[in-house]
């Protein structure tokens, strides 16, 4: 029979057999849901896709278990539990993909200006207006933002997870949020006082 | 080209020069940026923030509600933290391939 809300709960928390048979209900579901949920990132035949599920199903049975407190009891348990189990495989997925990058050499190559590149012929006026546009929105980033600031927006900027580059400046993912969310106020503001507007920033770097 | 051409003597009446580290910014990196500019509001969610609610604002995506107009600071939170977004895009995997 299928439990609610109160009965998973009251299962969850019991010491007897309901808490072993709830944990084993739980893993089931999400050893089912997981691959689906994770479809976008590896095929459903992915020979680590077990392994890796399994591994997931164990991590997130003890995060549940130890915050059993916090399900505040506005979406069904079992929403909830999958919420978990899907952030703590995502975040796996992205160390898998990124442990062998180091900060250092994700930005090691990013002082060449790539203006003009591509298979077209390059428009000199709209060349050189990208040019100054640069220049200026540079002198801005190096006047509003901490050193740490920029590492870490040119780390996000080249495709590094937020969670993977806060493991790298040693911080929590959501101090890192914090970080760059004061970066990108202060160059908003800035942009603001400058009278550069976004969206002509924009229209003036989209492809042609 | 008027815009722009007009943007840029803006600009130049504020001339300064690069000084300090090398920044060696791309058109891409800049469109980026300009847009995360855009997309800031003067007050966020953070991740954490949004791991305590993306539950909740899951089902009501899947349920056919205006989730967006119920927890709008999460709705601009998804819109740019990839990461987040990912994550509620595989729970409403799930919800869907669920629901009856």
């Amino acid at each position: 029979m299928p439990r609610d809300n109160a009965n998973w709960l009251e299962d969850l928390r019991s010491s007897d057999s309901r808490q072993a048979g709830a944990l084993d209900d739980l893993r089931a579901m999400i050893l089912r849901s997981l691959p689906l949920a994770l479809s976008r990132w590896l095929p459903l035949d992915d020979p680590r896709l077990p392994a890796l599920a399994d591994e997931v199903a164990q991590d997130t049975l003890m995060r549940v278990l130890a915050r059993l407190d916090s399900f505040q009891g506005r979406s069904k348990f079992t929403t909830w539990v999958h919420a978990i189990a899907i952030h703590l495989a995502l975040s796996e997925l992205r160390r898998r993909r990124w442990r062998d990058v180091s900060l250092e050499a994700l930005l090691e190559d990013a002082g060449q200006d790539d203006l003009g590149g591509g298979a077209g012929p390059v428009d000199p006026e709209r060349s050189a207006v990208q040019s100054d546009l640069l220049r200026h929105l540079e002198v801005i980033l190096q006047e509003e933002l901490t050193e740490r600031q920029w590492t870490a927006m040119r780390a996000l900027l080249k495709g590094m997870p937020m969670e993977e580059v806060a493991r790298r400046m040693g911080m929590q993912r959501n101090a890192l949020y914090k970080l760059i969310y004061d970066a990108r106020l202060r160059l908003k503001r800035r942009m603001a006082r400058e009278g550069l507007s976004p969206a002509e920033l924009m229209a003036a770097f989209e492809a042609e | 080209m008027g815009v722009l051409a007009d943007l840029i003597s803006r600009l130049r009446r504020r001339r300064r020069t690069p000084h300090g580290r090398t920044v060696g910014l791309r058109p891409a990196q800049a469109s980026l940026l300009a847009a995360m500019a855009e997309a800031t509001q003067e007050d966020e969610v953070d991740c954490g923030a949004v791991q305590t609610l993306i539950d909740q604002y899951a089902e009501a995506m899947e349920s056919g509600e205006d989730a967006g107009r119920w927890l709008p600071k999460l709705q601009q939170h998804f819109e740019l933290c990839g990461e987040c977004r990912e994550e509620l895009k595989a729970l409403l995997h799930i919800l869907e391939s669920n629901s009856p």
